[in-house]
């Protein structure tokens, strides 16, 4: 007689210690927040270019949004194995051919999101070395030291150690602060104005491009459901994990940003952020604390490393897409290898460093400016793909949740979801409008279209290729979004019971199990 | 010296040492790739041995089984016995955490293999092998047998299915010719024969990928 359900099971006791606890989850969420890169140089960078002054108030907008969009997407995260990717959410709770549609948004949205960052890595560093060892060094030597180092860790699997991250985040939220504090000290005029948070700042002419400028900087608060088969008390810890990771970036990046126009004034941002770019946040500092030079290198220090951080992050995003694209025969098989010794998804990672070398040699050769045209307009137009993919991804837990309730509440599977449907649909509508305004450029150039159309037209090809696939292949068709149980027959079914709880109990009761009497063989 | 051209082996040991390069006695496959296939090579044993089935990844215990000889058998045949509501993951996963120990102490007690202390203060314990051409012998052996389209036993197939389930191909086949690839595939269809073993591989498969999206390793 079998054991009851109830029986303390010694298999899960000891699987549960490889499990990852609550600190670990959250730790791992939280290290996607990045104060010195958002408030030290995008949000510098976004007033410079884009002239909206509101952006403090941008980030608790988009931070309440994005809170409500994530009661739908950890109740689904429940039911959906590969929960940490979106484009699983739309395959499995729209349809499989806008879900390829939608992966290809993702490829194309992370890869922008990671080259970017080289062109602030180099900027960043040129300053910072020829400031104190006089290098006369151009920006992309910088990026290409950072790629290379990028690439072996992608090809050799070597992560940053999670604490190396959490002790990194914990020394920049202390830097912030020290800042904050010095700026919010020393107000212009001698009254701490709230001006920064008045409407009248936000709502202007591009206020899309403050709203698309926010989303990138929320980026990395969707990771924490790739833990919801590996975490322990899944059902509790992924949700806490997502929105405490929401709240500290909302509060972090808003206090910082608007400790700014405090300290310069509202009217004097724009102009500031234009004349002293990235530097702004360590020189606005560094005139209220004095000689205390240290703390301004260590921030220097601090921003590189936390750039450096998000480079191997989204690398490994676009890397674990492709693999698991390739899982799915979706793209070409060879992409869902793992190498032998390393267990690494190799030819994803080579495939990612090279479409960034590709990128950083082209803005080299042709000149470009690299903080505005490659870190701010790839950023953000990053940024707006995983604008279209949380759209993509509220419309599908909607449906998701429609037939079978699977014993979400209503807030989760339907009000929540709408509203974020809402709210993230204006952004978009509100971004689209501004495009011009978020790159800077005149508002008739080409490129407005050409930067957002990128997604139209992956998602277009994607779509026609899942149409392929249906008629041609119709078993990769049916494994899309399945990730890594995609292709084995046993695992087609990833969308667990009623009771959301995964599959390993679904042969809990002992009506269920019975002995075989099969035929002993002869071999 | 033993005569280890023609030593019978057990599956999961031969599994072990083909995952292993004989001359740095380093693996060739990461520890969680190891620790599965080893885990399923072990239940591989138990199928072959008519212990168990596995249908739609669940465990299926013959009901008139004899006690195995090896007592790593018996213990995780009567854990599968007192736990079935476990699936076939959780049972590959919570193997995986013993499995390569299992093998080393076996083929220790084979004299294959015998530990040595290394390091500053001979802490660590390495596994080292009598005879490095000994280990090397098992992946050519392998080689020369999906060259030649030879495979008699069901062990030898569900080796070849476990190397190219845990990515050992390519150091399997380093030195094979464009038809031996051709060779594998008509081989590894043999597999849709034994529904439990395929689903062992597979799985093994699936949960090494699964560590890539989740991030474990």
């Amino acid at each position: 007689m079998p054991p009851s359900v109830n029986s303390p099971s010694v298999v899960s006791a000891s699987l549960a210690k490889d499990r990852l606890g609550v600190m670990a989850v959250i730790m791992f969420a939280m290290t996607a927040a990045t104060p010195l890169l958002v408030v030290g140089a995008l949000v510098v960078t976004a007033w410079g270019n884009t002239q909206v002054v509101g952006m403090p108030l941008a980030f608790v907008l988009i931070g309440i949004v994005l809170a409500i969009f994530s009661a739908g997407y950890v109740a689904m995260a429940r039911h959906v194995v590969n929960a940490g990717a979106f484009y699983s959410y739309i395959a499995l709770g729209a349809n499989k051919s806008l879900g390829v549609g939608a992966s290809f948004v993702a490829v194309l949205a992370y890869n922008m999101l990671q080259i970017g960052l080289y062109g602030l890595f180099g900027v960043v560093a040129q300053d910072l070395f020829q400031q104190h060892f006089s290098w006369d060094v151009k920006w992309y030597v910088y990026a290409l030291v950072a790629w290379a180092v990028v690439a072996l860790m992608g090809a050799l699997r070597v992560d940053i150690n999670s604490k190396v991250l959490g002790i990194l985040l914990l020394a920049e939220i202390v830097v912030v602060v020290i800042f904050d504090v010095a700026d919010l000290g020393h107000p212009l005029g001698g009254n701490v104005s709230l001006a920064a948070f008045q409407p009248n700042h936000l709502f202007v002419t591009g206020v899309g491009a403050a709203f698309a400028v926010a989303i990138t900087a929320f980026t990395g608060f969707e990771a924490a459901p790739v833990f919801s088969e590996e975490a322990r008390h899944a059902r509790r810890t992924v949700p806490a994990a997502t929105y405490l990771a929401i709240a500290v970036m909302g509060v972090v990046y808003a206090v910082t940003s608007w400790a700014i126009t405090v300290a310069v004034g509202a009217d004097n941002v724009v102009a500031r952020a234009q004349q002293d770019g990235p530097d702004l946040i360590f020189n606005v500092a560094g005139k209220f604390l004095g000689n205390a030079s240290t703390i301004l290198d260590i921030g220097h220090v601090l921003l590189l490393t936390s750039i450096f951080a998000g480079m191997v992050s989204y690398h490994n995003a676009v890397a674990r897409y492709t693999f698991s694209l390739g899982r799915e025969g979706v793209l070409p098989r060879v992409l869902g290898h793992t190498r032998a010794r390393t267990g690494a998804p190799l030819i994803a990672s080579i495939l990612q460093t090279i479409v960034a070398l590709v990128v950083i040699v082209v803005f080299a050769v042709a000149g470009w400016d690299p903080l505005f045209r490659l870190f701010f307009w790839l950023g953000t137009t990053g940024g707006f793909g995983i604008l279209t993919l949380l759209i993509g991804t509220s419309l599908s837990v909607l449906n998701f949740f429609r037939i079978n309730h699977r014993d979400e509440t209503m807030w989760s599977r339907l009000i929540a979801p709408i509203l974020a449907v809402a709210g993230l649909g204006y952004v978009l509508y509100e971004t689209l409008l501004g495009f011009a305004n978020l790159l800077g450029v005149p508002s008739h150039d080409p490129v407005r279209w050409i930067m957002p159309g990128l997604y139209l037209a992956v998602a277009v090809v994607g779509v026609l290729w899942a149409l392929t696939l249906k008629s041609g292949k119709p078993d990769v068709y049916d494994g899309i979004g399945l990730g890594a149980t995609a292709g084995t027959a046993v695992a087609a079914m990833t969308v667990a019971s009623a009771t959301g709880v995964p599959t390993q109990t679904s042969g809990t009761h002992s009506r269920d199990y019975e002995d075989p009497t099969y035929t002993q063989r002869d071999r | 010296m033993h005569n280890w051209e023609d030593t019978p082996f057990s599956l999961a040991d031969d599994f072990y040492l083909i995952g292993l390069d004989g001359r740095t006695n380093r693996p060739r496959l990461h520890a969680k790739a190891m620790g599965l296939g080893v885990a399923a090579a072990l239940m591989a044993e138990l199928v072959l041995n008519n212990y168990i089935q596995i249908h739609q990844n669940r465990i299926l215990v013959a009901s008139r089984h004899y006690a195995p000889e090896g007592r790593e058998h018996a213990d995780m045949l009567s854990a599968m016995i007192a736990e079935p509501q476990h699936q076939l993951p959780v049972w590959l996963s919570y193997f995986a955490q013993t499995s390569v120990e299992i093998v080393q102490e076996r083929l220790v007690a084979r004299r294959f293999l015998h530990v040595e202390s290394r390091g500053v203060l001979r802490s660590k314990q390495t596994y080292v092998a009598e005879d490095p051409m000994a280990v090397e012998w098992r992946s050519l052996r392998i080689a020369r047998l999906i060259s030649k389209r030879d495979i008699r036993t069901w062990e030898d197939l569900s080796i070849i299915g476990l190397i190219v389930a845990t990515g050992l191909t390519d150091n399997v086949m380093w030195n094979a010719a464009a038809d031996d690839r051709e060779n594998l595939l008509t081989i590894l269809r043999y597999l849709n024969d034994e529904p439990s073993l395929h689903a062992l591989i597979t799985q093994v498969e699936t949960l090494i990928a699964a560590a890539v999206l989740s991030q474990r390793k």
